[in-house]
Parts: structure tokens; sequence; C-alpha cells
């Protein structure tokens, strides 16, 4: 059985001066939607784009189920309990720990990749949103931070 | 499902000693007659000609062609618009070789980066302080993968 691959390319809604950590880092970016139907699959890896060299803090990417309601970028990220209850998963993607780095210099620009997320969903939609997790202050212009996941779609039921 | 697996021989060689720098000229790892495919990447095995080459890269993957001005051994040049097109990164450390016989065996398994594409092209960058050099084509990359169905 040949297995249906996907991936999306999308910019991550990232834009102006975040301070402090549990800060909404883009905006809800729909990456899989399924015209009222459920569609089940599972997402396999993560890669973070980031133009320019400076940022050093970590990134926590959720994924939903369905279109939920998030905080404006750059405010505290507020989302109700209702609506996180049913998040799929979240992921960290490590800017600086002990443990080293997820991030890589690759230019003047700056890469992050995971894999093996192996995360299932069942849903007529998966949306993802972003925290900033730093300790500092970093600005970032529009359209400078960019996400690309890759899943594969099962059987719709 | 259809298995493969793809070898990438061609490699400039040079002298490398500071991180951020292209390691090779970005290669083809698949192309298509036109259509987009769907797929997987499983695993990455690379060999080099000598133990003591252990180079401790990034794989930066794009599904499309990669032109650009970059010489091998310079400081990476890469734009931003781009970039932002990777579809994946996969780090290969040095301790990620074992010396077998009288050269370096590095694998990575459950790389499992999915892909679509008409072109898929990697880009290698060295990123190490260590001071190697490698004669050409003393490298080779093996990657495994799956087609998926067309997108």
């Amino acid at each position: 059985m040949e297995i249906d691959y996907r991936t999306i390319n999308a910019d991550l809604g990232v834009s102006g001066s975040y301070t402090g950590p549990n800060k909404t880092f883009g905006s809800l970016i729909p990456i899989m939607t399924a015209d009222d139907k459920v569609q089940s699959g599972k997402i396999h890896n993560l890669t973070l784009l980031f133009s320019g060299s400076t940022f050093q803090g970590n990134v926590d990417v959720v994924f939903h189920s369905s279109q939920s309601f998030i905080s404006s970028v750059q405010s505290v990220y507020t989302s109700s309990f209702s609506d996180l209850k049913s998040i799929l998963a979240c992921v960290s993607l490590v800017g600086t720990s002990s443990l080293g780095t997820d991030f890589s210099q690759v230019g003047s620009h700056m890469v992050a990749s995971l894999h093996n997320l192996n995360i299932p969903f069942n849903s007529d939609g998966v949306y993802v949103s972003s925290i900033f997790q730093h300790t500092g202050t970093q600005s970032f212009p529009s359209g400078s931070v960019w996400i690309n996941i890759g899943y594969e779609l099962g059987g719709a039921r | 499902m259809d298995i493969k697996e793809k070898s990438l021989s061609e490699w400039s060689g040079g002298r490398f000693n500071k991180p951020n720098t292209l390691f090779n000229s970005p290669l083809e790892v698949l192309s298509t007659s036109g259509n987009f495919k769907s797929g997987k990447l499983i695993d990455i095995t690379l060999i080099t000609s000598d133990f003591k080459f252990r180079p401790q890269i990034d794989l930066l993957f794009f599904s499309e062609k990669i032109d650009s001005n970059m010489k091998v051994g310079d400081n990476l040049n890469l734009p931003y618009d781009i970039l932002k097109r990777c579809t994946g990164k996969v780090t290969v450390l040095d301790s990620d070789y074992s010396t077998i016989g009288s050269c370096s065996v590095g694998n990575l398994f459950n790389v499992n980066m999915t892909f679509q594409y008409k072109e898929l092209y990697v880009i290698v960058v060295y990123q190490s302080l260590t001071d190697i050099e490698m004669p050409k084509n003393s490298m080779n990359i093996n990657i495994g993968y799956e087609l998926g169905v067309c997108a």
C-alpha cells in the first residue's frame, strides 16, 4: 500500500517584539483541513526556519485538532482549557540547554528540525500554534519565521 | 510499497576547518519527469574513505532545484527566500561514525522525513572546527527512502 505523504511550508505569522516566556509567537496555522470530513493521519517531522542568527530561546509548537482560539501574537499565550485539553501534542524546540540545541546556524540563518514525532490525528482539521519561550526580548520582522511540517494521511473514517 | 536507495557519490572534496561552510555543491537526490511525487526518507548512511574523516555536517533537504553561486569551502551564503523552503535538517555528529576497517561509517536510522517533490535536493553544510582535507569523491552517502502516492 502506497502512503499519501504530504508536506506544508508556511509563514508562521511571527511579527514584532517579544519579551519573556509564554507569549503567542505566531498565528494559528491550518496544516490540514478535510472539509467537515474526519481525516486520519500522522505528523512525522517539523522544521522551523529563522531569518537571522541571533535567536537563542525555545519555541513550543502546539498541534490542535480544531480551530481553537488563541491570543494575538506577542501577548501572553491564552487558550481556554476546553480548547487545550483536546490538543494533539505540544512539541518543544530547544534553543540552548546543557544537552545542546535543536538549531543549526546555516549561512546567516537558523534551522531546527525534529524527526519521529509520530503524532496521530483523526479530525476534520489540524492547526498549529506556537509559543515564544525565551526570557529575553527579541524582535522578528514579518515573514522571518517559517515552518515546514511533514505528515501522512491515513484512510478517512 | 516502493522502497529504494539512492547513492550520492560525487563530492568535490577540499579543506574544511570552520563551521557553517559549504561542504559540497547542491546534490540532486531525486527527480521526476515533471509530476509531483511524495515519499519519506528512512535512513542515511555515510561512508568516508579514511577513518580520520568524520565530518560533522548538516544535511538540508529542499523540494526544488537549488541554483546558487555558492562555492565549496566558503561560508554558506544562502538567501532566506531559498532557505525557508527547506523541508528538513538532519544533523550528523562526529560521534555518529564508527571506524570500519580503514574507513568511517555513520548511520542515522528512523529519519522518517516526508517530502513532496519534483526535484529533491540536498545542501551539505560543514559544522566543525576540526581541520580535515578530503580528497575528491572520498565520501558516499546512501539514502534509503520509500515513495508514496503522487500528491
